[in-house]
């Protein structure tokens, strides 16, 4: 990919239900998600905050990608009223249930066809939904550019090659790397304070440019997609438990009267 | 054969390489296969030896290439090893480390990948994995549409390390090479946690706060419930990212582990990664108000309630206990 003078940043973003609560098991090992109301993926909305902040600072154009989601259309709209300054929106038979490596080969597709080639592609570290944590390294390695995830912070110079990252490791302590630019990134949640988007902001955000792609113009269809895969659910399943907890009942008054005097016998208020 | 990757940081062997050796170790028994262990490193000092007994060979590829663990680098020694020596399945560690060059790795070479994992197992020789999904509300079993060995990382804390097997490993050097211009990043310095005042991973008694509790504001009710039960308050990762707790009493995958007499998690959910830090509690007390919400599952004593109407009469209902008491 060539890459132009302009500040030109990619977020990928995703739905995912924003109450698990709303998903029912069938019988049959599957999910039904008739009642489902989606939001932005968490993990993305910061990603999408950081792109916005980085083009507040030297310019440029942030679009914001979305793969399949089809039910999911006023999230493109929310994703433009929290920044985006245009949104590419891909679709096709088969995509909703695609895995995550199907999805990530379809974005970064979708990514390579543009006019103006990003310098930076975020995606969430993980999506809240499946938390695979697959997407951005499968978009990297099929764009072949460089790759890091659990950024916290992003140190960008105009005009610069490369990009200072804040990596989360574990047990709190963190790193600082260099990384070669363009890249994809693999944001984690907390690195910036992500907007809220009022209604007046979403209607409005309608007038921004929007893009229909097809998976037919990549030359994939259902059966492709399908192909791609490379895992998939067999079954979900309930969580087993091993011993439920012993559940107060009553108004406030007496659960906390009830708990009180349990943590006394146990003797772990002195 | 059953390959691991040995994650280690300044030094030290982490505990997941060992939880990661103990389910390999299990998963070879089953199919009278073999375990190795890569290391890859630029300085194998003490980092040998504790491997050996866990396998029944130690790979070490020792080259300065390796010094900052780059993803980049990790990927493209794995790569070779497993291009090479034909693996059938492979752990990785669910981590910072893993999760920068794994995925990558699998779509270079094609091969599947499966994250997260919490459970996995051969039936009839088909790889299948169990894994939490949607908040932790539901398992998901997951299995392979593709040829090929996975690439399997398993969540941290999961298979808790006990005795070695004692495989008693042969040491084998290996050599994979790495094109430094494939090398994208470069480390320049670690930044060490911001350490205040308290340290919840030695508390007794810990006071936890989650999302739940919705405003900075509302502390003030845990902060009394605190001070009522002479504990130190604690929290989930979004209060943290949110601003409203230091970094340092976070409770979870990125934060500390506990192991307090008394974990009392008010308005928590208990997403995996934040119950992987706190399931070693002796006791552990839930107040919220989603009685799906997967904390409960672990809690021993739960409240399913509006927490901002329990909270204040517990602490005041403890007050008055702790006064009473002879």
């Amino acid at each position: 990919m060539d890459y132009n003078e302009y500040m030109h940043q990619v977020v990928c973003v995703k739905g995912v239900p924003a109450s698990a609560a709303e998903l029912e098991l069938r019988d049959d090992g599957t999910l039904d998600d008739e009642w489902v109301t989606y939001e932005l993926n968490e993990w993305d909305e910061y990603a999408l905050e950081e792109a916005v902040s980085i083009r507040e600072g030297v310019g440029g154009t942030v679009t914001a990608l979305m793969v399949g989601d089809r039910a999911k259309e006023d999230l493109v709209f929310r994703s433009l009223a929290k920044g985006a300054d245009r949104a590419v929106r891909v679709d096709g038979e088969g995509l909703d249930q695609a895995d995550t490596f199907a999805k990530a080969r379809v974005a970064a597709g979708a990514i390579d066809d543009m006019d103006d080639p990003p310098i930076l592609v975020y995606t969430g570290l993980q999506a809240a939904d499946t938390a695979n944590a697959q997407f951005g390294g499968t978009v990297a390695a099929t764009l072949d550019l460089p790759f890091t995830s659990f950024i916290v912070g992003v140190e960008y110079e105009d005009g610069a090659d490369v990009l200072t990252v804040r990596r989360e490791l574990e047990g709190g302590l963190e790193e600082r790397r260099e990384l070669e630019i363009p890249a994809v990134l693999g944001i984690q949640t907390g690195l910036n304070d992500p907007p809220y988007a009022s209604i007046r902001e979403i209607r409005a955000a309608r007038d921004k440019p929007v893009v229909e792609r097809s998976l037919d113009e990549f030359g994939l269809g259902p059966v492709a997609v399908t192909e791609m895969a490379m895992t998939g659910v067999n079954r979900y399943f309930e969580p087993e438990v091993e011993d439920a907890a012993t559940v107060f009942e009553g108004d406030p008054d007496e659960t906390a009267n009830e708990l009180a005097e349990t943590l006394v016998e146990l003797g772990v208020v002195r | 054969m059953v390959l691991v990757l040995a994650e280690h940081r300044r030094g030290e062997l982490r505990d997941v390489s060992f939880e990661l050796l103990t389910k390999a170790d299990e998963l070879a028994t089953a199919s009278d296969s073999k375990v190795s262990v890569v290391l890859l490193t630029d300085e194998r000092n003490g980092l040998v030896d504790p491997l050996r007994p866990w396998a029944d060979e130690v790979l070490v590829a020792e080259d300065p290439v390796f010094a900052d663990l780059s993803g980049d680098a990790i990927r493209q020694g794995l790569g070779h090893l497993i291009e090479s020596r034909e693996p059938d399945t492979i752990l990785i560690g669910h981590t910072s480390q893993g999760l920068e060059f794994a995925p990558r790795l699998a779509a270079q070479l094609e091969l599947p990948i499966v994250t997260k994992v919490e459970q996995c197992r051969r039936e009839n020789g088909e790889f299948l994995a169990e894994r939490s999904v949607y908040d932790d509300q539901f398992g998901a079993e997951i299995g392979l549409r593709n040829d090929g060995p996975p690439l399997v990382t398993i969540q941290a804390a999961t298979f808790p390390a006990g005795e070695p097997p004692g495989r008693g490993g042969s040491v084998v050097e290996v050599d994979l090479p790495v094109d430094t211009a494939e090398m994208a990043s470069a480390f320049i310095e670690y930044l060490e946690p911001e350490t205040g005042t308290v340290d919840i991973a030695e508390a007794d008694v810990l006071v936890s706060v989650g999302r739940g509790i919705e405003e900075e504001d509302n502390l003030d009710i845990v902060e009394d419930l605190a001070a009522a039960l002479d504990a130190d308050i604690a929290g989930s990762r979004p209060l943290i990212d949110n601003g409203w707790l230091p970094s340092d009493r976070q409770v979870g995958q990125s934060g500390k582990t506990v192991t307090p007499d008394l974990y009392l998690a008010i308005g928590i959910s208990g997403a995996s990664q934040h119950l992987m830090g706190m399931k070693g509690s002796d006791t552990v007390v839930a107040i919220n108000n989603d009685p799906n919400a997967p904390i409960f599952d672990i809690a021993d004593y739960g409240i399913v309630d509006d927490l901002f109407d329990v909270v204040p009469a517990l602490t005041d209902r403890l007050t008055q206990e702790i006064s009473t008491q002879p």
